[in-house]
This record gives C-alpha cells, sequence and structure tokens, in this order.
C-alpha cells in the first residue's frame, strides 16, 4: 500500500490555501455594511458587543518579559521549556465568530517564537465542518556540556582528526598489554593521563539533545447529523543529537567504546482517516491510519581514535594489527586487527499501518455491548549494509538477502459488554486478544564481530556456531479475559470483585506460555458524608511451567556434527545461567494493596491520603540437576548444580501520598501534599567463566559452586520523597498573590554484598577483575520557590510579576565513574576501570570509555524574574 | 478449546447484540427520572428569561464552545424550565442541577452528557475505569466558563486534573527523569483515554508499545534482530511516569540488564574490569542496538 506522502501534503496544503479560513472571514468584515465589529470593540462593553454584534470575539493576550540568572550551562533547567531571558508571549486566544454564518476561527498561541512554541488554529463550521492546524515544539535538552575530539562531517560521519589519533598512539608498545595506567607516555606520565590530556587539548563542543516538531493538519467533515468524518494529516520531525556507544572491536574487554553524539533527523508522517456513524443506539467507528517514518541519517561511522592507520572510510581498506605500533594488539600474544572505522546502523525507516472498527451498541437493562477489531502492519525494508567496514584482505560473505524483510502483523480483538442484570448489580464481561505477528524472515548471518578480524570473524567459508547467527522472529500472542462484578449495599459501600484470566504465549523464549489468574477485591464506602474510603487489594499467580534458558541456542548455526569445546557452541555454552528467571516471563506471585481516603473535616478542609503497595515475588523452583555437554569425555551427563535461583527475585514499591487543602476563607487558599516511593529490589547473580562450562565440569565449579563464594547479591533501594507546599490570596478585582515551594529527592542506594572469590579487594579474591563493592548514593534533588503577584488594572486587565528559584543538585556515581574501581583519568573524558595490577592481561584499552562528559547536566541554582501584562478582550 | 471455534461463538454473539440493537429503545434521557419534581415541565427556550437571574454564569458561558453551540440552550443540559420559571426560589431547584446538592449521581448526570456524547472517544465510557468508579463528567470538565485552552478542562493543565484523583502520580513527574508533563508539553492524556478505551490501562493505542510509537516511530521496527522484551512491553525497562534512572529505566545500569542475562563472562557481574560497563550508559555503551539492531552482525545489538 504504497503512498505518496508529498502528494498528500501538496494536497493539504492546497485545500488550506483554498480555504484560507481567515482571509475568508475578514473579507465578511469588509463587505459587511452593517459591520460592527469596530464599533464593539470601542464600545467599553465587550458583552454588548457579544450580544449586539454579528461578529462575536473572543481573546486573551499575556505577553513578558524574563529575566534569567543561572550559575551553571546546565541543560536541565530547560530540558523541555525555553525559560530564557528575553521577551515571551506565554499565551494568546483569539476567537472570532461569525453569528450568522456560524464560520469560526480560533487561534491559541503559547510560547511564540521559541523552542517550546506550541499553535493550535481552527476554521470552520462546528455543525458542518472545521480545518484545524497544530504546530507543537518540545525541546529535550540532554546537556550543553558535552565535548568530543571526533568532529561531524554529517550524514552520520565522526572523523577523529588523524593527528589526534597519532597523538594518542604514539608510546603504544609492541608486544605488551597496550593501554596500562603506568606505561611512560610522552610527557612521562601514565598512559591514561597522557591520552587524557591530548583529549583536553583537542575536544571541541557538541550539543546534546534535540528539537522535536509535531505539526498536523486535521479536516472534520458532519456528512449529516449522525455520520461525521476527519481526515489528519501529521507531520513530526525530531532533529538533534542523542548518546550513544560506538564500539570497534569483539567484544570487551577488547573493544575499544567512545561516546558519539548520534545525530537524530527523522521524520514521521501520518496520515488518519475516521467515519463514525453515531446512532442513539448505536455508534459505529472506522479508522485508517498509516504512518511512515524516515530517518535520513542511515548509518553512523566513525573512524578509530586509537587507531595509528590514516582514516580510508567506510569499505576502505583497512589496517592490519601492526605489532604495537597501535591499540590494536590488545590481546596479550595475540595480533587482532581492527577496522580503522566502526559502522553501525541507525533507525531504519518503517511504515506502520491500521484498520480498526469499533463498534459500541446500547442494550436492554443498562447494557452496553463494545467492540474493537484491528489490524495491522509494521514493515521495514531498509537496505542492509555489509558485515564489516574491513575485509581484513579476504572478502567479506555475501549477505544472505540485500533488505531487511521485516514485517510484524498485529490483531486485536475486543469485546466488552456491561450490564446491571439487577438494579445494584454492575456486571463487565471482557475478553482480549492480541497478536502480534513477527513475519521477519529468518536467514543466517554471518556474525562480524564489531569490524574486528578476530578469532570470529575469520575469512568466512566455514558455516558454524562461532560466526553465524539466526534472526529469530520474536512474536506472541495475548489473551485476558475476565468478568468484573460491583454490588451497591446501599450505606454500608459498594463492594467489587474482578476475576481475570491473563494468557501469553511467546515464540522463542524460555517459556513457551505464561497463564497467571488474577483476582481483585474492592470495597468502596462513605460512612460519614465527609469522608470517604476506597480500598483494593489485588492478588495473582502467573506460572510459566518449563523453564527452558537454552532457548537462545536456536538463533545459532547448529551442526549437530562439531561438539566443539567453545563457550561459543550452543551445546557445550550457556543460553543464560540455569539458575537465572527472566522476570518478565518467570514464576510470579504479586500482591498489590490500595488505600485512599478523603476527608472533609470541615467544609474549608480536605484531606487526601493515597496508599499503595505492589509486591512480587519471582521465586522459582530451580531444578538441582541439569543435562550438560561434558566435552573433555565427549557425552552429555547429568550434573549437580547450585539451585541457587538468580536475576530479580523479589521488588516491592509503595507510595504513601498525603495531600491537604485549606480554604481559609474566600480570599485564602493553603495547600500541601507530601509523598514517599520506595521501590525496594532484590537481585542475586553469580560470576562463573563461561569456558569453564564447557572445559571441564567437574574441576571448573564456579558455575556449579554451592558454597556461595562466587555468587552477589544487590539490593536496590530507589527512594523519593516530594513535599509541596502553596498558599494562595485573592482579592477580587485587587490583586493576587500565589506562592508554591516543592521539594523532590530522589535517592537510590544500591547495597552490593558479594561472596569471597568476587568481594572487594578481598585478598583471598582470585578473581579479582570481576571485584566490585556498593557504590555511593546516586542523588538528585529539586527545589523550586514561585511567587507570583498579579494586580488587576481593570476586569479584563492584569499586571504580574513572578520569581523563581530552583536549585538542581545530582551525584550519580555512573556519570562520574566515582565507583568501584571506576577512575577518571586526568580529564572527565576517559574513564578507566583498575580491578586488576596494571599491565596484566586485562588492563586492556577496552577496559576504558572515553566519555562525552562525566558531568552532561551539572548543579544550577537559578533566579528568574518575570513581568507580564495580561489582557483580555 | 478450540480457539477458532471460541472465536466464532463470540463473534456470532456480537452480531446477535448488533442485530438486537436495532429493535431496541432509542436511549433518551427522561428529566423526571432525574428529578421527579420536573413531571409536568415544559420546554421554555427563553435565553432572556434566564439572563435575567444567571447572568454571572452566561456571560462566560458565552464564550465556551458549548456556548457557540448551543447558545441560550440551557435546556439541554439542565431539562425543561417551565416550572422553575414558575417558582425560581422553589428550593429544591425545579432544574438538573450538577451541584453535589443537586441529588444528581454520577450515572445520572453524565447520561445527559452522553445524549450528544456518546462514541468517538467516548465509546468505552460506560462499564470503563472512570465511570466505574463514579466519575462523573464535571469531575474533570467545566462547561460554564473557559478555564483551559482545550476541552473544557477545569484546570489549565489537564495533567494537574487527573492528579487531583491520582495524586500519587504527582511526586512521580517530579523526579529527575521524567516525561514533559510537568513542562506542559504532554498530558496525562497524551498516553490514555480518560473516557474509557479499548486497551488496557485506558491506554490510547492496543498496547503500551503502540502507545509509545506514536511518538518513537523509531523504535517501532520491525528490526532484523529484535530484542524480545523490548518488542513485547517497553515498561520491562522503563517507567514513563518517571524515574530516579536516567532515562526513565526501571533499575539502575546494568543491574537492569543483569536481571535477564547472566551467562558468562562480563555479563555475569557489575564491573568485570571494564569502564564500559559501569560508567555512562552502562552496558548500553557496547550494547547501544537494545531496542532493536538492522545490522547484519547485530546480533548482539552491538551494531
Amino acid at each position: 500500500m504504497e503512498m505518496n506522502m508529498r502528494a498528500l501534503i501538496a494536497f493539504f496544503a492546497a485545500m488550506l490555501l483554498i480555504v484560507t479560513p481567515v482571509l475568508s472571514i475578514a473579507e465578511d468584515l469588509d463587505d459587511e455594511d452593517d459591520m460592527e465589529l469596530d464599533d464593539d470593540l470601542d464600545e467599553d462593553s465587550d458583552e454588548e458587543e457579544e450580544e449586539t454584534g454579528r461578529f462575536r470575539i473572543v481573546g486573551d493576550l499575556n505577553v513578558g518579559f524574563r529575566f534569567v540568572e543561572q550559575n551553571s550551562d546546565s541543560s536541565k533547567f530547560n530540558l523541555y521549556k525555553d525559560d530564557e531571558i528575553g521577551p515571551y508571549l506565554s499565551r494568546f486566544i483569539f476567537d472570532l465568530e461569525d453569528t450568522e454564518t456560524g464560520q469560526v476561527f480560533d487561534l491559541s498561541v503559547k510560547s511564540l517564537g521559541r523552542d517550546d512554541q506550541d499553535i493550535y488554529m481552527e476554521y470552520g463550521n462546528p455543525e458542518h465542518y472545521a480545518i484545524d492546524l497544530r504546530l507543537n515544539d518540545t525541546p529535550y535538552r540532554i546537556s550543553d556540556n558535552a565535548k568530543t575530539p571526533y568532529a561531524y562531517l554529517g550524514g552520520g560521519v565522526y572523523r577523529v582528526p588523524d593527528d589526534i589519533v597519532n597523538a594518542i598512539q604514539i608510546s603504544d608498545v609492541a608486544s605488551a598489554a597496550s593501554w596500562t595506567a603506568t606505561d611512560a607516555g610522552a610527557g612521562g606520565a601514565g598512559e591514561d593521563a597522557r591520552i587524557s590530556s591530548v583529549l583536553d587539548a583537542n575536544v571541541r563542543d557538541i550539543a546534546l539533545g534535540t528539537e522535536r516538531r509535531d505539526v498536523s493538519l486535521g479536516l472534520k467533515y458532519n456528512l449529516s447529523k449522525r455520520i461525521k468524518a476527519r481526515l489528519e494529516f501529521a507531520v513530526d520531525t525530531k532533529k538533534g543529537k542523542l548518546i550513544t556507544g560506538a564500539p570497534i572491536g569483539d567484544r570487551p574487554s577488547r573493544s575499544m567504546t567512545v561516546q558519539l553524539a548520534e545525530p537524530i533527523d527523522y521524520r514521521n508522517e501520518g496520515i488518519k482517516f475516521v467515519v463514525e456513524h453515531r446512532a442513539e443506539q448505536y455508534q459505529l467507528e472506522a479508522t485508517y491510519e498509516y504512518s511512515q517514518f524516515e530517518n535520513k541519517v542511515d548509518v553512523l561511522s566513525w573512524n578509530s581514535l586509537f587507531h595509528a592507520a590514516a582514516y580510508v572510510g567506510p569499505d576502505g581498506d583497512p589496517a592490519t594489527a601492526d605489532g604495537g605500533s597501535d591499540y590494536d594488539d590488545i590481546r596479550i600474544g595475540t595480533t587482532t586487527g581492527y577496522a580503522t572505522t566502526g559502522r553501525t546502523a541507525l533507525a531504519p525507516d518503517n511504515s506502520y499501518e491500521n484498520i480498526m472498527l469499533n463498534v459500541g451498541v446500547n442494550l436492554p437493562m443498562m447494557s452496553r455491548f463494545n467492540a474493537t477489531v484491528s489490524m495491522g502492519t509494521m514493515v521495514q525494508d531498509e537496505d542492509l549494509l555489509s558485515y564489516a567496514t574491513s575485509s581484513f584482505g579476504g572478502a567479506l560473505a555475501s549477505l544472505p538477502r540485500a533488505e531487511a524483510d521485516a514485517r510484524v502483523d498485529t490483531k486485536m480483538i475486543n469485546l466488552f459488554y456491561t450490564i446491571r442484570p439487577i438494579r445494584k448489580l454492575n456486571t463487565r464481561l471482557f475478553y482480549r486478544y492480541y497478536d502480534l505477528d513477527n513475519k521477519t524472515r529468518e536467514s543466517e548471518f554471518y556474525y562480524y564481530t564489531q569490524d574486528s578480524n578476530s578469532e570470529y570473524t575469520p575469512s568466512i567459508t566455514t558455516r558454524n556456531y562461532r560466526n553465524e547467527r539466526v534472526n529469530l522472529s520474536y512474536g506472541y500472542r495475548h489473551y485476558a479475559y475476565g468478568l468484573d462484578l460491583s454490588y451497591y449495599l446501599g450505606k454500608q459501600g459498594t463492594v467489587g470483585l474482578v476475576a481475570e484470566k491473563d494468557i501469553k504465549n511467546r515464540d522463542y523464549r524460555a517459556v513457551d506460555e505464561t497463564d497467571e489468574d488474577i483476582w481483585t477485591l474492592s470495597y468502596r464506602v462513605r460512612p460519614m458524608n465527609n469522608v470517604s474510603i476506597k480500598a483494593k487489594y489485588k492478588w495473582a499467580e502467573r506460572s510459566g511451567g518449563k523453564y527452558d534458558g537454552e532457548v537462545t541456542d536456536l538463533s545459532y548455526h547448529f551442526d549437530t556434527t562439531v561438539y566443539a569445546d567453545e563457550s561459543s557452541s550452543p551445546l557445550s555454552g550457556f543460553g543464560n545461567n540455569p539458575g537465572l528467571r527472566q522476570y518478565d516471563i518467570a514464576d510470579r506471585d504479586r500482591d498489590q494493596f490500595d488505600l485512599t481516603i478523603g476527608i472533609v473535616p470541615i467544609d474549608a478542609v480536605i484531606i487526601n491520603l493515597a496508599y499503595h503497595l505492589l509486591r512480587n515475588d519471582y521465586s522459582s523452583k530451580i531444578a538441582s540437576q541439569i543435562t550438560s555437554w561434558d566435552s573433555t569425555r565427549g557425552v552429555f551427563d547429568t550434573v549437580s548444580i547450585d539451585p541457587t535461583q538468580l536475576g530479580l527475585l523479589e521488588d516491592e514499591s509503595s507510595r504513601f501520598v498525603l495531600d491537604l487543602n485549606y480554604q481559609i476563607n474566600d480570599e485564602m487558599l493553603a495547600y500541601g501534599f507530601l509523598s514517599q516511593e520506595v521501590i525496594d529490589t532484590d537481585q542475586r547473580g553469580r560470576y562463573m567463566n563461561e569456558n569453564h562450562k564447557i572445559n571441564n565440569i567437574r574441576t571448573a565449579r564456579d558455575w556449579r559452586d554451592e558454597s556461595g563464594k562466587y555468587v552477589w547479591n544487590a539490593d536496590l533501594s530507589d527512594k523519593t520523597n516530594t513535599i509541596g507546599i502553596g498558599f494562595d490570596y485573592a482579592v477580587e478585582e485587587s490583586f493576587d498573590i500565589q506562592t508554591y515551594f516543592t521539594h523532590s529527592e530522589g535517592v537510590v542506594d544500591i547495597d552490593y554484598r558479594a561472596g569471597s572469590e568476587i568481594a572487594e579487594d578481598d585478598t583471598s579474591s582470585l578473581l579479582d577483575h570481576a571485584e566490585w563493592y556498593s557504590p555511593s548514593d546516586t542523588k538528585f534533588r529539586t527545589n523550586t520557590f514561585n511567587v507570583v503577584f498579579t494586580k488587576h488594572l481593570a476586569e479584563n486587565m492584569k499586571l504580574s510579576f513572578s520569581y523563581t528559584y530552583e536549585e538542581y543538585d545530582a551525584q550519580d556515581w555512573q556519570q562520574v565513574g566515582s565507583a568501584a574501581h571506576q577512575q577518571v583519568y586526568g580529564s572527565q573524558y576517559v574513564a578507566n576501570y583498575d580491578s586488576e595490577t596494571a599491565g596484566t592481561g586485562n588492563d586492556r584499552v577496552g577496559s576504558r570509555l572515553v566519555t562525552l562528559s562525566d558531568d552532561l547536566a551539572p548543579d544550577y541554582d537559578v533566579h528568574m524574574i518575570a513581568m507580564s501584562f495580561g489582557y483580555k478582550f | 478449546m478450540n480457539r477458532r471455534l471460541c472465536r466464532l461463538r463470540l463473534l456470532a454473539v456480537a452480531v446477535t447484540l448488533l442485530l438486537y440493537a436495532g429493535v431496541t429503545q432509542a436511549k433518551e434521557v427522561d428529566w423526571v427520572v432525574l428529578n421527579p419534581d420536573l413531571k409536568g415541565a415544559t420546554s421554555v427556550k427563553e435565553i432572556t428569561e434566564c439572563l435575567d437571574c444567571h447572568e454571572e454564569y452566561m456571560k462566560p458561558y458565552s464564550k465556551t464552545k458549548h456556548g457557540r453551540a448551543l447558545p441560550g440552550d440551557c435546556e439541554s443540559c439542565h431539562g425543561p424550565m417551565s416550572k422553575h420559571m414558575d417558582a425560581p426560589r422553589e428550593k429544591p431547584v425545579l432544574a438538573i442541577s450538577y451541584k453535589p446538592t443537586g441529588g444528581l449521581n454520577s450515572d445520572q448526570k453524565n447520561s445527559i452528557c452522553m445524549q450528544c456524547h456518546e462514541g468517538g472517544e467516548q465509546m468505552y465510557w460506560q462499564g470503563g475505569a472512570h465511570e466505574a468508579n463514579e466519575v462523573s463528567c464535571n469531575s474533570c470538565h467545566y462547561l460554564m466558563e473557559r478555564k483551559s485552552d482545550r476541552s473544557l478542562s477545569i484546570e489549565e493543565n489537564a495533567a494537574t486534573v487527573c492528579m487531583d484523583c491520582h495524586i500519587e502520580k504527582r511526586g512521580q513527574t517530579l523526579k529527575s527523569s521524567h516525561m514533559p508533563v510537568r513542562e506542559g508539553k504532554m498530558g496525562c492524556s497524551s498516553c490514555h483515554n480518560p473516557h474509557g478505551s479499548y486497551a488496557p490501562q485506558l491506554l490510547k493505542a492496543a498496547t503500551v508499545n503502540e502507545t509509545c510509537y506514536e511518538c518513537h516511530a523509531e523504535k517501532r521496527g520491525p528490526f532484523v534482530w529484535e530484542h524480545a522484551p523490548v518488542r513485547e512491553d517497553c515498561s520491562s525497562c522503563h517507567n514513563s511516569h518517571g524515574s530516579n534512572n536516567p532515562g526513565m529505566l526501571n533499575t539502575k545500569g546494568a543491574f537492569l540488564c543483569m536481571n535477564c542475562h547472566q551467562y558468562g563472562g562480563h555479563s555475569n557481574v557489575p564491573g568485570y574490569n571494564r569502564a564500559s560497563a559501569t560508567v555512562g550508559q552502562g552496558c548500553v555503551n557496547c550494547h547501544n542496538r537494545v531496542h532493536g539492531s538492522n545490522h547484519p552482525s547485530g546480533a548482539k545489538f552491538t551494531r
């Protein structure tokens, strides 16, 4: 179903020009001999004009000037808005109605000319037709503080200049660990410090964030009183840059990773057509929707920051390992070739089409039946890139197909019936079916590991488990049905019971089908006229049957004649640790409790309390024995394992909220709120050397050990406290004072406990590269104080002064690199991980990350003063 | 059970009900049921008499959309006025009142609005979450004065209307990582249809993902290499109401990934001798295409 979207744009643009709504009304204004608008506007009483004139105008204008004093160049303050210094139009409403013809023109404008502007206009005769146009801009500012040594050349190409690469790679030592913190660099400093100083001298600013513009044009047309149609065309563009990682190398710690600013240049065009028939007994609605997404930057490519060879470009001549004159030689004793250029495919162009039929029918006994049926298709057929930027002197394998050939079909049926068989009993029956049928063609793709000439990307002539993967077309089917009853007990309240069944079966997941029974009991009552109570308790039990963590083996080329002793072999390796249970498909017991209390102790006071508790327990029984391939003996064997469950074990979230409103008198209102949200999760993991799985299951027992020395636990506590207080004082027709203060503080605390082999810097630890310990808390705190004084100059005129103070503090070890074994060298742009002794095998370049900044959005204090003038007409 | 047979039965039931609809009575508001005192009242259709006493309401009302569409038609919503005109000071008032003292429950109030607004976005109103919890139209909308730019919302920022009842959501939107709700660039109704929906959680599209794709079409794919839980449910990893983790993630950095990925080597522990696992974006520093990859060697989302 190809559509020429540009032709549609032209059509709508032409239509808009033909209609030219404002001009049309303006002409009427000119032509009318009895035109009274100007006279009416001159009159001191606008209501008089409204009652007697042909044209009725309603408007509201707010303009002002804003002064902003910010102590740091933090993008966080204007994350989604444009509160910069200067004049602003915060609001302009202009509604014009021709009372004779019924034609209207409405205009609503916010923040005109700024990055967060929102403009809406509508023209038409509401009884017959209307044309509406909306333009809505939304900024998303991530950082004004980011820097990179790369230059963006456009078209998704980043290049770091050769002189910077040469400066970085100059001191690399042949046939040794290629990057050690204590290596003597050119300046006698450690290699990390030397390189970071090179970066410091060569980084350039790069803004992170996007600007989104949504433009929509709609046409409503009433074919009759009962039949209405709406056609909407929308164009949504998003431009800017977002953070992405850019690794070159087969896998960490051998890969060389830098952070880059991924160019964003998206355009999504959509058309929606709705026809609706509304009768007194039933309503029908048919909707057709088509959306076409285009990414104008298909590919991101970058040259290596660590490579000596001159930049060549995608698919150009590669460099190979040169024995130490660059950072290619990052596996001791192994010269591994790395391409000069990394390349990845960005979000592909795609389209979506959906047709939906909605029916609602009123039936006897206060009953109603609703049905919705829809079918959709998502299609993506972007040309595929070649496997790698370099063929390393050989020939790249041919792709199994030239295009993505990806397609997902969706089907939905939703049936809903509500009835009151007896006066006090509300009954609802529902059935829902959603099918996501992934029709993407599955093929065997060679697996070139990130533009490197490692053992996993030989000159490919033999198809095997190491170098091939099959793209699995995940899909699922979801069934949900149930009965919802509520019975009115009179003054004793209303009691409810919901019984639901939720079944999902999935393709290529560790659990074929999850089956969940959900029960909900609810009760709401007004024990007194001024007290209302709502309580709900929900419990659910989800079972997934047999758990097969090895299902990902299906994505490997599986040659049963080759039982190789490598961790990549689907036969002898792990799809996942047998103790792991993925939480979205694991067995789960769920309890949820909600309580809401509303109290009006006196007429002037309203108190609302809410409490929410949700607890998920993912406990599963883990088998103590599994069948495993013993590569030494060449047989399958049954072995005992530690039946300790891994992954997310339990999570609990609770929220408590208190809301207060006190209408002190006709002029004064005080209000406040207090909330606390706590999310606790218990997680467990296990260190495991994947090679031990296959070399000899009897001697290397880290994945089977039951002593706990390889096991870690992490209790994550995510707590947010929010407080707000406000006070409004309004003297009618004189002045208003509105003021509020909000405080929000989020703290994420990770309590990490590890067994002796992977514990914090423990001398008994054998696995120092796997050590870690509890990091400092992550904290975010925002305080905002705002006061607005408004003087009413006249009934329709006001002058406002506002002052806002906001402070933001953030501490995040993940950004600044302050957690266990993290070091930031010399500048904020090179982060290292130093759990092992310098010069050892794992102290590789891949243990580093070149970042865009360790402080993307710094703390800030902002003072903002604004003056505005408002006029209603 | 044979699912095909089950579907056929359901279809048969649906068709039967549709046919039955043709012979049922039209749905009209019976004013006397709503207020028995209106028995015998007749329509007046004379706006000037209403103006005499209710000018403070009529003036701002005339500037609203309803004021345009139903100019002077007080009786469409307040019922026949003849008895009220005859005895304007009679208490309780001999008309339909939406005030708490008016004696109407939420169903009764809503039935008046549904005379014109049943269908469309309100297709699933009856039996929907808000209707079932006794929310009435005037809990969120005010017709007599323009208090917001659009939608006749009782407050300028529609999100704050929702938070009057969903008070726990306010704190979430104030978190460091959030959607632009508190900035007014999005509202709750950007994703939810408060009037009822065919989708779970009153979503505007069929699933969580289809809702997210409305704005994030770049995540829609489909991709050559799919990440199964991503294709199924964005909320497996993100909390769209706000989070203390960047990117509105449910859990911090590598810990989120390790909930599901522990097969050996570097995916077992949070550190494993590389900054790229713990600094910046965690695992995503290298596995940067976690939403799906279109690169032929993108099996592990690193390309």
